[in-house]
């Protein structure tokens, strides 16, 4: 995965003070946990649904190898075609050459993660074909030559005066077109309808794929998925290969809960269950419509490095992104700044799972651990255990900064002799008094700047606690 | 060794040292037997449903027979200042002498099948596109989400409740279920009956700019049940 120059720390840094993603993050963080807890407090047996589709996720994962197999079975049989990539560069090799050698040269794509990070559009277009995002936040996304932001809202860091001028500048958009958000979207439905009757191959993710049925479920609200695998006679599904269930009964429960942990809905618009390619009897169609042809690409892609490890428990998630929207971390900083595909708490842990530490080892230092990803993730996934363990990873192999371990080496000093700590919290506590305004620290000299230019924290009170201890005692 | 058999391989030499909190891999089987809350008595599934239909902004027309239809439809056709329909196969529609009315007062119905060739198809998919109306029957419904459950099959293509900017489809009252869980397991067979299941709950709807609700952005933004006795 291509790695910027810009770090970590630099792209905090113009997050922060981007007053406009500020605004869009407040807003859409707000809507979304917000219409999260409602819809789950109307529903009567969340928490115990929520206990069982981890027991779900659990043991499909604990079984991966045979639920794979059987699910490949079932595509199979029903006329589908599976194929295996263990890396990337194969998955690209595989659609690229389906792609070739049925002569497309438009391709229609609806939201799929697993292709971010196969950067599968650069391969397409390489070969001189014509690739087209359909999910209106990732269409947005494409022509401004951006990443997405956000799992389930690609754009939230643009606003609506944004939108336009793209639209302007690369759809000729008239200002009648332009009148408001329905209109833009109606001219966005215009533009992608064409690429759709056009479009020789869809590409589409995988919500969920069934093991017993061979079947891929596919979840929008627009409808870009249904058009992506229902036009182009060509379907190709890219499918991480932890997104299974076992059985139907298993994709009704992940289903209850998905769309009002994602976005507050009670269900999403369109759940799309595909099963094969369109149907035929003696080589003819008996369906009207559909693909004629189903390829089911299965990836790795590094999820069976994460497997083996203590971060296995990370390939239960749903993806539905409301550990995004519960981190104050990523409340305050948004998607951009990860620089990765996956973001917030879950990609804290994926990224460096997939792609290793180094280079990504800020990722899991960009949590507070207060907790409220596992509070609020849909199959309770113990994001903070897995990001400490990452963090002492990360010290283990000595990526962390210089100033980090000086620091540390100094507090270590200081607290295995009581007399040095006593003096040095005293010492701390004058100085933090000296510098503080307002009883706020703000700006920290040198090397300590690293924890002030962030964010702010209280003065140290006057009198440690062991100090008070004492004279309490004493009175 | 086969592709299929590396990858599986690959998980095989890799879950032993997998750390899976709640997995239980002695007892595999002893996490089933889970039973779904049913929060809608039946004689309330009507109501449900209608009100979680309106609420995601699709109209429900409750009817008492084929002439009632053929009303409705004439309304909605008139509204949009058209007389053509991409429609389901009348046989897969519910009460549907009122084809035979619709069609004796010049409404077409067009059925939507895609010829197999790439450039045919594409020029039949462009002609669809100009149609304006979709016609479906339903095989289920789901009356905590207003959701209705449409399963492809001969007669019945995807297009008819996807391509055209309003959609109207024809629900018969009994196949009313409280949740999806509730339908699938009525229904073991609708998920492998056809290439397509899925369920539709209101307009097609995007909240991707500025967080604006706005109705059909891709599919129809238009939803009309009629609920036949
Ligand atoms: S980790 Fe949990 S909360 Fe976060 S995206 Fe995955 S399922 Fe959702």
């Amino acid at each position: 995965m291509a790695v910027s120059n810009v770090t970590f720390y630099e792209r905090v840094e113009e997050a922060l003070h981007d007053r406009q993603l500020q605004t869009a993050l407040d807003i859409s963080t707000t809507r979304f946990t917000t219409g999260r807890k409602n819809a789950l407090a109307a529903l009567p047996e969340a928490e115990a649904l929520r206990d069982h589709a981890r027991r779900i996720r659990a043991h499909t994962i604990a079984h991966l190898d045979r639920y794979l197999a059987q699910f490949a079975d079932a595509v199979e049989q029903t006329g589908g075609q599976v194929h295996w990539a263990e890396t990337a560069a194969e998955a690209n090799h595989i659609v690229a050459n389906l792609a070739l050698s049925r002569n497309v040269k438009n391709v229609v794509k609806s939201k799929s993660m697993v292709s971010e990070e196969l950067h599968l559009n650069q391969t397409l277009e390489a070969h001189g074909m014509r690739v087209v995002e359909t999910d209106l936040g990732e269409y947005i996304a494409q022509l401004a030559e951006e990443k997405p932001s956000h799992i389930i809202a690609p754009v939230i860091h643009k606003t609506r005066e944004d939108v336009a001028n793209l639209f302007r500048r690369k759809l000729q958009a008239t200002d009648e077109d332009l009148t408001d958000v329905p209109h833009m979207t109606a001219l966005a439905r215009r533009v992608l309808r064409n690429e759709f009757l056009q479009a020789d191959m869809g590409v589409s993710g995988c919500n969920f794929a069934v093991a017993e049925t061979g079947s891929i479920c596919l979840v929008t609200n627009e409808g870009n998925g249904r058009l992506t695998t229902t036009t182009p006679r060509l379907h190709v599904a890219l499918m991480g290969m932890e997104r299974l269930v076992p059985t139907m009964e298993d994709l009704g429960v992940m289903l209850q809960i998905l769309a009002r942990s994602a976005t507050g809905q009670k269900t999403s618009v369109y759940t799309n269950i595909i099963t094969g390619p369109r149907r035929t009897a003696a080589g003819q169609p008996v369906e009207p419509d559909g693909p004629d042809e189903l390829h089911v690409v299965i990836i790795d892609n590094g999820r069976s490095q994460i497997l083996g490890s203590e971060l296995a428990e990370i390939l239960y998630c749903i993806r539905c992104g409301a550990c995004l929207n519960a981190c104050p971390v990523y409340q305050q900083i948004g998607g951009h700044a990860y620089n990765s595909v996956y973001q917030g708490p879950v990609g804290s842990v994926v990224t460096p799972g997939l792609y290793g530490l180094d280079p990504w080892h800020e990722l899991p230092q960009a949590s507070t651990l207060c907790g409220a990803c596992r509070e609020v993730c849909p199959v309770r996934i113990n994001i903070p255990r897995m990001l400490l363990k990452l963090r002492s990873e990360a010290v283990e192999a000595g990526l962390n900064p210089g100033w980090l371990k000086w620091s540390l080496g100094l507090y270590r000093q200081a607290v295995v002799r009581p007399s040095k700590y006593h003096f040095g919290s005293q010492l701390t506590s004058w100085i933090s008094q000296k510098v503080a305004d307002n009883g706020w620290i703000k700006n920290l000299p040198g090397p300590l700047s690293g924890w002030t230019d962030h964010r702010d924290f209280p003065a140290l009170a006057k009198k440690s606690f062991s100090q008070r201890w004492r004279e309490e005692r004493n009175q | 060794m086969s592709q299929r058999a590396a990858f599986l391989n690959r998980i095989r030499s890799r879950l032993p040292q997998a750390e899976l909190p709640e997995a239980n891999p002695n007892h595999p089987g002893s996490f089933r037997g889970y039973t779904f809350a049913v929060d809608t008595p039946p004689a309330d599934l009507v109501d449900r449903f209608t009100q979680e239909l309106n609420a995601l902004s699709g109209q429900v027309y409750p009817v008492k027979n084929s002439q009632d239809i053929t009303e409705i439809i004439q309304q909605i056709l008139h509204k949009h200042g058209v007389k053509q329909l991409i429609s389901w196969g009348s046989d897969s529609l519910e009460l549907h002498q009122f084809v035979a009315e619709l069609t004796a007062a010049g409404i077409e119905f067009v059925a939507n099948e895609l010829p197999a060739t790439a450039a045919e198809r594409k020029a039949k998919l462009a002609a669809l596109d100009k149609i304006k109306v979709g016609l479906t029957g339903a095989h289920g419904a789901l009356a905590d989400t207003g959701a209705i459950a449409l399963i492809s099959g001969p007669g019945r293509g995807r297009l008819a409740s996807l391509l055209p900017p309003v959609h109207i489809a024809i629900l018969p009252q009994q196949k009313l279920y409280p949740s999806l869980p509730a339908f699938l397991a009525a229904h073991p067979e609708a998920t492998t009956a056809g290439s397509n299941l899925v369920f539709i709950a209101g307009p097609s709807r995007t909240g991707d700019i500025e967080m604006t609700l706005t109705m059909g952005v891709h599919g129809p933004g238009e939803l009309h049940v009629i609920l036949t006795p």
